[in-house]
């Protein structure tokens, strides 16, 4: 992996604002406006339904970005059957890794051309600010360069530890351990591009042919996505485009006995329900399967919430953390697995805890929060008018229940076009209160005080999922005591504790909040990919005959 | 060796300064530093913790403890003597008067006091002085306001040169970098806010350096196109700092120079080398760019000369104030002023420029310190990150000051 370099971020000037904000207008008037309706794409072929989706800018819901063609069930079976017979499926069961690499070196470099066009689509229908969705593309090249490089180095790593004697050829290859290999991914929509690029080309490496869901919210980035993958050379039978309902096409997918294999990104209800499915599957359906279709259903990647703590003392400089934490805890609008949701104050010195809430306080009310066509803004809206509705419900429960909550402001003019929350810091609940224990998806923060760094340590594991953590302080010995203790897949040391980069922090895996290796590391390709071993006698009338 | 045909050659200034040397704990520390890079970064470690954690002395010894291979015997030996001897307690409180009443002082002037009495003693040498109101980014509006509200203070205080941080007085918690044209606009009113305030009080004001990829280009533009509005265009005491060690710095010279023709009015240049070395990198490093500035310190010297040479040249339009301690760089800018130094001086560091200023205002060549002060009110770790770049330079292998100490 030594080929390796991550895609450097725009470097923001007065050119690159510019520019921008051109590619905005563009991508309004030309390709987004309410005459524009996406297709589906099956079996490389574009096809349109009558169940249209409005797709709307959730910075101002009267603007229509572009009507969505959505698949029934109808469609779905077609998907589903175009993935198993298209004639591409073999041809791209037989190319090495080598050769799926060039198509999707060709791929990073398509997307790094197109990288303005994504930030403005994914400003418009996600609602992320223009930074956020730079880095977003930096991360999609980045998984794309590392899977390729991944697959090669993985294989020749699995062949250093076989063994050939004399008269005797044993070597490993790496492919879908599937008869038909055929793959559900289902991306959520607060990263769109790098969440769905990264599954997607992850499955397509290892071989498998990918039926394509993506998020009702983010349909529109999918449908630029997916035609991303044949303009750099994906054959185009190995990938069904199939926009949907969740519930209907979503679920009728994950249940199909065609479909192999399902990676999931998403809230922890759905992936429960998919686990449940593959189970009743499993169980009642496969073995009543034809011989050919009869293998198992299985989850390659599932990551879901997230409830993350970061811990701080007392010989913390605020200046410098509190920068961190409102990263943490509003970028994206807080809305990532990775966001910070509890902060703990180790309060072990009078007046630590009050001196960083008044701090923190005063920062709320300095975010700037609106449309991210204004570059100013820190963040953008929430998602959905039901994710609006989720957290002013919460924090109303908050106040009913006796916390205090301090919170940022927004113009008016704002809120009457969008969904967007300002802000908020939540104080006085305890730990084990049902609202800091569940995930809030929201750009909000409780805070919570520990006295001694063991309890500070015991109260951030002492929550579901156990994703991201992290510790900010300059006392050594917290640093080691934390490193060991602290339950979580990615810790972050004086930093923030999100925005995880391809290659130096693979993100996710084998927590509680997951299944499956890091995303953006060594090991995600095993997610897919099946070993087999060939071994050949090479004697013949007692001759070794090949050296 | 090359000899000019100026009194002020090279040698001849580096033996001034040499006989003009003061010997000080802290240049103790400094060289120890030079020598020992992991020496260094504990030394700085200890200075970043020392005001938060309770016990500096513990953590000191521990780190020191784990790196006792790479130091000679005699050090060893001090360390394990100093560890023995004096109980714990005694040292934290031992550490924590070096750092404030040692250290720090040779750097920074702690309060307005002692920024009196050194403006007294520089003013009896006929040195310059140019007021530094110490402070990085602020964080919130209300301390970008405190900072408008100390470089106020500081020009009614004091009536001579005063350099302006222009990031501190716009608050990071609405600075987003990509909002380029919003953020020129918020600077320039801050700029002509400070003008103002700069003419009320017939003070002089010089744009501070900043760091390289948020900061630099933006203040550029900000200073340049508010000199060429009508209103300001015939003011003469306005600078801005020139940082040699950036790879387009020479385009920028040349843009200043326009500016002031166009204007028909002089500018002021602090040409210095630059500080933040270690931190650009890093931001290079981590996003991928392009790395701006010069990553050899000679070729930072060749690119000082030339802009000064270029400035020189340029006398009516720019006032140029080579800023640096290097006794090259120094005998390079004498010669190019041909014995005339109108609109011209040195400026040198306080505390470590202290030898190069004697050997200058002992030979009658205009010299100006420039003082950090720490203003009142300010946070107890605002001069530290000043501290911790002058550390740096200063042990860095090439620095050229260490020759000198």
């Amino acid at each position: 992996m030594n080929n390796f370099k991550n895609a450097p971020n725009t470097h923001w000037n007065k050119e690159t604002e510019i520019r921008l904000r051109e590619t905005l207008t563009t991508v309004r008037t030309i390709f987004l406006n309410e005459t524009f309706i996406t297709p589906l794409i099956l079996g490389g072929k574009e096809c349109y339904t009558k169940e249209i989706f409005v797709a709307r800018n959730p910075s101002n819901t009267k603007e229509i970005l572009a009507r969505v063609s959505f698949a029934n069930e109808n469609e779905a079976h077609r998907a589903a059957e175009h993935a198993r017979t298209h004639s591409d499926l073999q041809l791209w069961g037989r190319m090495s890794f080598e050769e799926r690499g060039k198509i999707f070196e060709n791929l990073a470099i398509i997307l790094e051309r197109k990288r303005f066009f994504f930030i403005a689509l994914m400003m418009l229908e996600v609602g992320k600010t223009a930074e956020e969705c730079d880095v977003e593309i930096s991360e999609a090249i980045d998984m794309i360069h590392y899977y390729s490089e991944s697959a090669i180095a993985l294989l020749a790593y699995a062949n250093t530890g076989i063994q050939n004697p004399a008269g005797e050829k044993n070597y490993i290859e790496l492919h879908p351990p599937e008869k038909v290999p055929i793959a559900l991914i289902i991306p959520p929509w607060n990263f769109p591009l790098a969440i769905a690029l990264g599954m997607i080309s992850g499955a397509l490496i290892s071989g498998y042919s990918v039926i394509f869901k993506p998020a009702e919210e983010a349909s529109v980035v999918g449908y630029f996505l997916a035609n991303l993958f044949f303009v750099a050379g994906v054959p185009r039978g190995i990938l069904q485009f199939v926009p949907g309902h969740g519930e209907i096409v979503g679920r009728l997918l994950v249940e199909h006995p065609l479909v192999k294999v399902i990676g999931f990104t998403g809230s922890a209800a759905v992936a429960r329900e998919i686990a449940f499915s593959i189970a009743k599957f499993n169980y009642e359906i496969a073995p009543k399967l034809p011989l050919s279709e009869c293998s198992e259903k299985r989850f390659v990647t599932k990551e879901t919430g997230g409830n993350n703590a970061l811990i701080i003392d007392r010989s913390t400089d605020i200046q410098e953390v509190v920068p961190f934490i409102i990263h943490s805890m509003v970028s994206g609008a807080g809305q990532k697995c990775s966001a910070l949701q509890r902060l703990i104050v180790v309060d072990d010195d009078v007046g630590t805890y009050a001196r960083i809430v008044k701090s923190l306080q005063r920062a709320v009310q300095e975010i700037h929060v609106g449309s991210p066509d204004d570059l100013g803004n820190v963040y953008g809206p929430v998602i959905s008018a039901s994710a609006y509705t989720r957290i002013n419900n919460l924090l109303e429960l908050a106040i009913h229940v006796g916390a205090v909550i301090t919170k940022g402001s927004i113009s008016s003019h704002e809120c009457s076009r969008g969904y967007f929350v300002a802000p908020f810091l939540i104080e006085g609940l305890l730990n084990e209160h049902p609202l800091v224990q569940e995930e809030m998806f929201a750009p909000g923060l409780f805070i919570l005080r520990a006295q001694t760094i063991e309890d500070a340590v015991a109260m951030a594991n002492n929550a579901p999922y156990g994703l991201t953590g992290g510790l900010c302080t300059r006392n050594e010995t917290y640093k080691e005591y934390v490193r060991k203790n602290l339950d979580v897949v990615n810790y972050y040391e004086n930093r923030s504790i999100t925005g995880a980069v391809v290659g130096r922090q693979p993100f996710g895996g084998h927590g509680k909040s997951s299944a499956g290796f890091k995303a953006g590391g060594l090991f995600y390709l095993l997610n897919f990919l099946g070993e087999r071993v060939k071994s050949i006698n090479t004697m013949r009338q007692g001759v070794p005959l090949e050296l | 060796m090359k000899t000019y045909p100026n009194t002020f050659s090279e040698n001849f200034i580096s033996t001034e300064i040499r006989t003009s040397r003061p010997k000080t704990l802290t240049t103790f520390f400094l060289r120890l530093g030079n020598q020992y890079p992991v020496l260094r970064s504990e030394f700085l470690k200890l200075i970043d913790s020392a005001s938060a954690v309770s016990s500096p002395s513990e953590y000191f010894y521990d780190s020191l403890r784990a790196l006792h291979q790479g130091l000679p015997i005699y050090l060893r030996l001090i360390f394990m003597a100093l560890e023995k001897l004096i109980p714990r307690h005694v040292a934290d409180v031992l550490i924590r008067y070096v750092i404030n009443n040692l250290l720090t002082p040779y750097f920074l002037l702690r309060d307005e006091n002692a920024f009196k009495k050194a403006m007294m003693r520089f003013q009896k040498n006929d040195t310059g002085i140019i007021l530094d109101v110490v402070g990085e980014e602020a964080l919130f509006l209300f301390e970008a306001e405190n900072f408008l509200k100390s470089y106020e203070h500081a020009m009614e205080m004091f009536g001579g040169k005063v350099a302006v941080k222009l990031s501190s007085l716009m608050p990071s918690s609405s600075f987003r970098l990509g909002n380029y044209k919003e953020n020129k606009c918020v600077l320039k009113k801050k700029f002509v806010h400070i003008l103002m305030l700069a003419q009320k009080n017939r003070v002089s004001v010089t744009l501070d350096a900043e760091e390289y990829f948020k900061w630099c280009l933006l203040i550029e533009d900000v200073f340049c196109e508010t000199l060429l509005e009508r209103e300001w265009s015939n003011i003469p005491d306005v600078g801005i700092a020139l940082q040699a060690y950036r790879r387009d710095s020479f385009e920028s010279a040349e843009r200043f120079l326009a500016v002031a023709k166009k204007r028909g009015c002089p500018i002021t240049v602090r040409v210095v080398k630059g500080a933040y070395w270690d931190t650009e990198k890093v931001i290079a490093d981590q996003s991928g760019w392009k790395y701006p500035l010069f990553e050899k310190k000679d070729e930072t010297d060749q690119n000082f000369d030339r802009i000064i040479s270029f400035f020189l040249q340029n006398r009516k339009y720019i006032h140029v104030s080579p800023a640096t301690h290097n006794p090259k760089n120094i005998a390079h800018a004498l010669k190019e002023t041909r014995g005339d130094y109108m609109n011209f001086e040195f400026q040198v560091l306080y505390g470590l420029g202290e030898s190069v200023r004697r050997a200058l205002s002992r030979n009658k060549i205009p010299v100006s310190v420039y003082c950090p002060l720490v203003r009142q009110g300010g946070s107890a770790t605002e001069g530290l990150a000043y501290l911790v770049r002058r550390i740096l330079e200063n042990t860095a292998g090439n620095s050229c000051l260490l020759k000198n100490l």
